[in-house]
């Protein structure tokens, strides 16, 4: 073997072994190592948030243009309904939305009392397919801070990760390595929730530790319980789609989460109510 | 390829790549997998590179994957890594230099390329979520449902990438030099 291979080989030997290392050491929740993101992360985030925009564009420009028959017939048969309407029974509808949306608001409200919420948007999702996360576009520098909750209207999403100075990592609740405490709405009853393995790209959760005696069926709606502080109770989780037994007798149900992560646009971040939360 | 300053060149292409990932709507999901730009890049000029460019530029395409993309650092640094070298070594073994190896060398390195990350991602979430099993319905099944159609897609990548990726690779050749015999 030449000097100029054994070199080259021995290079290679110690890049390996460095990156095994820093994979291994990031592997580890409360790893220093996360601390590089923010310092490379933060610069790279002013270009990801221009191209995430131009990409949103773009996607709306295309959905557009496929839905373009469909949304003209529809135009054209909502104007035709619109002529024949009264005045009278438009205001009531109107008054009906209004009072269903104050209705959801009050309900989200007393959920999250303790909370603020800062609103973010979603400016890169995960490519790979094998980590369920995505990039928001606040940070540190707004008060989001490793642990913090974010939901939108229709329930939970997940838990930040990784804070940087002006972007922030969520890891999705349907993720492998998370784990909460959930009440089934209907009759309280503790179980346990977890993400499962996406390989079938179903995203479902995996209710376990059911009591022999709790009641679980198809249609019943999951929400957060009081976990160490971690997640505001009552949030939705989502809706039991399966019960079933495991092979050592012990009862599961599989979920589907409330939230679509593959078309979140916009998420909303908790953060604790003593936080103060600077302008941009 | 002699000139190694193409080596800054590339990797500037690598974080526009990186970037223009984010540009991809949802609606190019195929089988449920996204198409990735930078892999089939990476692999592409690497299979015309020398092993030690080649390290160099898939260590650097790798970990500036992994602070955009990835969740531990260094996971797609070692990938890429290695199989940038066994495409810069692979190509000249099997082929003695022709212009259009890479369409016989990369398609077997990317389905190997699905399969080693496939494997690697499902060791790191056991390892990190501490439970369940490597491969929940049977490797049969995974093989179908994400390493198959994962390398689907990275060869349409591959299709619409070359053309334009080699004659810009031979425009960036240096020209040889014209000699006078006297």
């Amino acid at each position: 073997m030449s000097k100029k291979s054994k070199i080259f080989l021995f290079v290679l030997i110690i890049l390996s072994v460095l990156m095994a290392v820093f994979v291994a050491i990031s592997a580890n929740a409360d790893s220093q190592l996360h601390g590089f993101y923010k310092v490379i992360g933060t610069p790279v985030y002013y270009v990801q948030k221009a191209f995430s925009s131009v990409g949103n564009a773009i996607g709306q420009r295309i959905t557009i243009l496929q839905d373009y028959k469909k949304i003209q017939a529809e135009i054209d048969s909502l104007r035709e309904e619109n002529e024949h309407l009264s005045s009278l029974e438009d205001e009531n509808a109107r008054l009906e939305r209004e009072n269903e949306e104050l209705r959801a608001l009050l309900e989200m409200e007393e959920t999250i009392r303790d909370y603020k919420i800062l609103r973010a948007n979603v400016i890169t999702q995960d490519v790979t397919g094998w980590f369920n996360e995505f990039t928001i576009d606040v940070g540190t520098a707004r008060g989001v801070q490793n642990g913090y909750v974010v939901i939108t209207s229709r329930g939970l999403v997940g838990i930040v990760y990784n804070a940087g100075l002006v972007s922030s990592k969520v890891r999705c609740i349907i993720d492998e390595q998370n784990v909460l405490m959930a009440r089934i709405s209907h009759n309280d009853e503790l179980v346990r929730v977890r993400g499962t393995s996406n390989e079938n790209y179903e995203g479902l959760l995996r209710v376990d530790r059911i009591a022999p005696d709790a009641e679980i069926q198809e249609g019943d709606t999951l929400v957060t319980a009081e976990s160490g502080d971690v997640y505001p109770r009552g949030l939705t989780i989502g809706t039991v789609v399966r019960v079933g037994v495991d092979v050592d007798g012990t009862r599961f149900a599989e979920v589907e989460p409330s939230v679509h992560f593959s078309t979140l646009i916009s998420v909303n971040v908790l953060l604790p109510q003593g936080e103060s939360v600077p302008q941009e | 390829m002699h000139d190694r300053k193409h080596v800054v060149y590339y990797c500037i292409s690598v974080l526009i790549l990186a970037v223009l990932q984010a540009l991809l709507p949802q609606s190019v999901r195929m089988l449920g997998t996204m198409p990735q730009l930078l892999p089939v890049f990476v692999l592409l000029i690497a299979s015309r590179m020398e092993k030690e460019e080649a390290m160099v530029f898939g260590i650097l395409s790798g970990i500036f994957f992994d602070i955009v993309y990835g969740r531990y650092l260094g996971f797609y640094g070692l990938l890429y890594m290695f199989f940038a070298v066994g495409a810069a070594m692979a190509g000249p073994v099997l082929l003695r230099e022709k212009k259009w190896w890479p369409c016989v060398v990369l398609p077997p390195l990317l389905f190997l390329y699905c399969m080693v990350e496939s494997f690697f991602a499902r060791v790191l979430a056991l390892y990190a979520s501490k439970t369940g099993t490597l491969y929940a319905y049977g490797y049969g099944n995974h093989l179908v449902t994400r390493i198959l159609p994962q390398t689907l897609y990275h060869l349409i990548v591959l299709a619409f990438m070359i053309i334009p990726v080699l004659w810009i690779l031979k425009k960036l050749e240096p020209k040889p030099m014209i000699r006078y015999d006297v």
